[in-house]
């Protein structure tokens, strides 16, 4: 019960800050790319959680892992993140599918994204500081990594 | 008791169930048009030894965002604005495609890619409770046109890239537009019924390959607009007409970098304004030749330099800037020493989130001529979403 409020409420805030996105074709493909590369296998299989943000990484069989979409607010609109996580919850990598602001475009640098790796979404918050002159967009980034780890945690 | 709990709970994912498929509805829309926005008040109050002064309380800004996304190449943004609390503008309104991912074009009504304030003007992203004065006098924040051009990001070389044809300040109407003292900031026509003479090109280039190190040079180039051309006839001279155009070349720098509990921010503009001394005289203005503005600002921010972990951040700041409206005059104009001001500005700002910020600051001016000018005592809010 408390859990299906806790969700409820979990969604109605992705709502209200990070509407739900989808993939293009080209998009998804360059993302299952990256998952492959992050894990170093071929041949995965996706499932969707109970959460259809957070799609379970399964390889033979077992999971190996996770992943999530979530759009988060720019200036002039969202932009997408894919967060990839071990099976223990732990991001392996953050990348920015789909960028479409006039500025901030430094936040799509891998080295700063790679800031957010090995954090885990069950026992530590972002700490990563917001970019100067790119504040917007990184803040953003943040407050959807948050969002991520917690949908994720509820999700698994 | 167990029965009227399992009935509640029933009714509860019942609730919950019939919200959840309102709000996945919703989302669609939500994936496709976007809502947010700013807005920013103060009260400042002049203080001068010996005089008295009245207080300014203002909310100077209240914005609303609005986009939508047609697809996954074509959006629409906009910025409506309501400035003090009884004007009502257009700040921005542009359709954008995206071409590749490295390139997009827009048209409507478009920002000047000029300095680090006239773009990105959210009141939790500058310190201080009022905009520089360079972003004020020199840069005639928030500057905007109608316009097109293209603008993307190298992503191999860490560059963002804007270049845009916009139309041109209005130097005259009826009277010259351009002044002195307030150079350009009374000639903007901010896309409301725009007198077009001529196209005017600016672009801007944002190298920010290292995170936290944001380098920009931006330019604008062109001639103004006057309404004296308006149905003038071949046979007839256009001299009157041409002496009300002025020519403008504006080049400008900044830099921003952070580090840890660190912030610190510089810029620095300069424009060269030609056929001045034919303009003075049709207007009896005395615009100058040449003009600069520049600041440098340092921030830290307290609550991080103590460790304390928080959201939260309390920047302590000060910022010194040097300008001059009308820097070098040619022909008969005498230079006016107090125009040639500098301020420091220096205060606190409290971020009780990320977006939502209260400030406090003191500002000093000075000039050349020494003239007395009263310091501001500022206080205001701000908050984006």
């Amino acid at each position: 019960m408390k859990t299906s409020l806790i969700y409820f409420i979990l969604t109605i805030t992705s709502l209200l800050s990070f509407a739900q996105g989808s993939l293009t074709q080209p998009q998804e493909k360059k993302c299952k790319n990256i998952i492959e590369k992050v894990f170093n296998k071929t041949g995965l299989q996706y499932n969707t959680t109970q959460d259809k943000d957070i799609q379970r990484i399964v390889s033979n069989n077992k999971t190996i892992g996770y992943y999530s979409l979530m759009n988060a607010k720019g200036k002039i609109g969202w932009f997408k993140i894919i967060i990839i996580y071990s099976s223990d919850l732990t991001i392996k990598k953050v990348y920015i599918a789909e960028y479409n602001e006039t500025r901030g475009g430094e936040i799509t640098n891998p080295k700063y994204l790679s800031k957010y790796e090995g954090l885990n979404a069950k026992t530590q918050k972002p700490k990563v500081d917001a970019i100067s002159g790119a504040t917007i967009s990184s803040n953003s980034l943040k407050k959807a990594i948050e969002l991520s780890n917690k949908k994720l945690i509820f999700a698994t | 008791m167990k029965k009227r709990l399992s009935f509640r709970v029933k009714s509860i994912l019942l609730i919950a169930l019939v919200l959840m498929g309102f709000t996945s509805l919703a989302q669609e829309g939500a994936q496709n048009t976007f809502i947010g926005g700013y807005a920013e008040g103060s009260y400042s109050q002049p203080l001068q030894k010996g005089v008295r002064y009245n207080g300014k309380a203002d909310f100077q800004r209240m914005v609303l965002y609005l986009g939508h996304n047609f697809n996954d190449r074509l959006s629409f943004f906009s910025e409506i604005e309501v400035e003090h609390s009884k004007e009502i503008w257009l700040e921005q309104a542009f359709l954008q495609y995206k071409v590749i991912p490295q390139l997009s074009l827009k048209a409507g009504n478009l920002l000047i890619p000029m300095g680090i304030v006239n773009q990105t003007h959210e009141p939790n992203t500058f310190n201080g409770v009022f905009r520089p004065t360079v972003d004020n006098l020199i840069i005639p924040t928030t500057w905007r046109e109608m316009g097109f051009g293209a603008n993307g990001r190298l992503d191999c070389l860490g560059i963002d890239y804007q270049v845009y044809m916009v139309n041109s300040p209005l130097s005259y109407s009826d009277k010259g537009l351009f002044s002195a003292n307030k150079f350009m900031r009374d000639a903007r026509q901010k896309a409301a019924e725009a007198i077009t003479s001529n196209f005017n090109y600016t672009a801007r280039l944002e190298w920010n390959k290292v995170p936290n190190l944001k380098l920009g040079l931006s330019g604008y180039f062109g001639k103004t607009s006057s309404s004296l051309y308006n149905g003038l006839k071949e046979d007839q001279s256009s001299s009157k007409a041409d002496s009300s155009v002025l020519g403008i070349s504006m080049i400008e720098i900044d830099a921003q970098y952070k580090i840890g509990a660190l912030s610190l921010r510089a810029q620095g503009v300069k424009s060269w304004i030609d056929n001045t001394s034919e303009y003075n005289k049709l207007t009896n203005q005395k615009v100058g030749s040449q003009n600069y503005g520049a600041y440098f600002e340092a921030s830290v921010d307290i609550l991080k330099l103590a460790s304390i972990d928080t959201e939260k951040e309390l920047n302590i700041f000060s910022r010194y800037e040097i300008y001059d409206t009308q820097s070098k005059v040619i022909a008969n104009i005498v230079k006016d020493d107090k125009l040639t001001r500098n301020d420091l500005t220096f205060g606190l700002g409290l971020k009780l989130s990320s977006n939502a910020v209260v400030k406090a600051d003191y500002t000093i001016t000075n000039n050349k001529a020494k003239t007395d000018i009263p310091d501001l005592l500022n206080f205001g809010i701000g908050l984006s979403f």
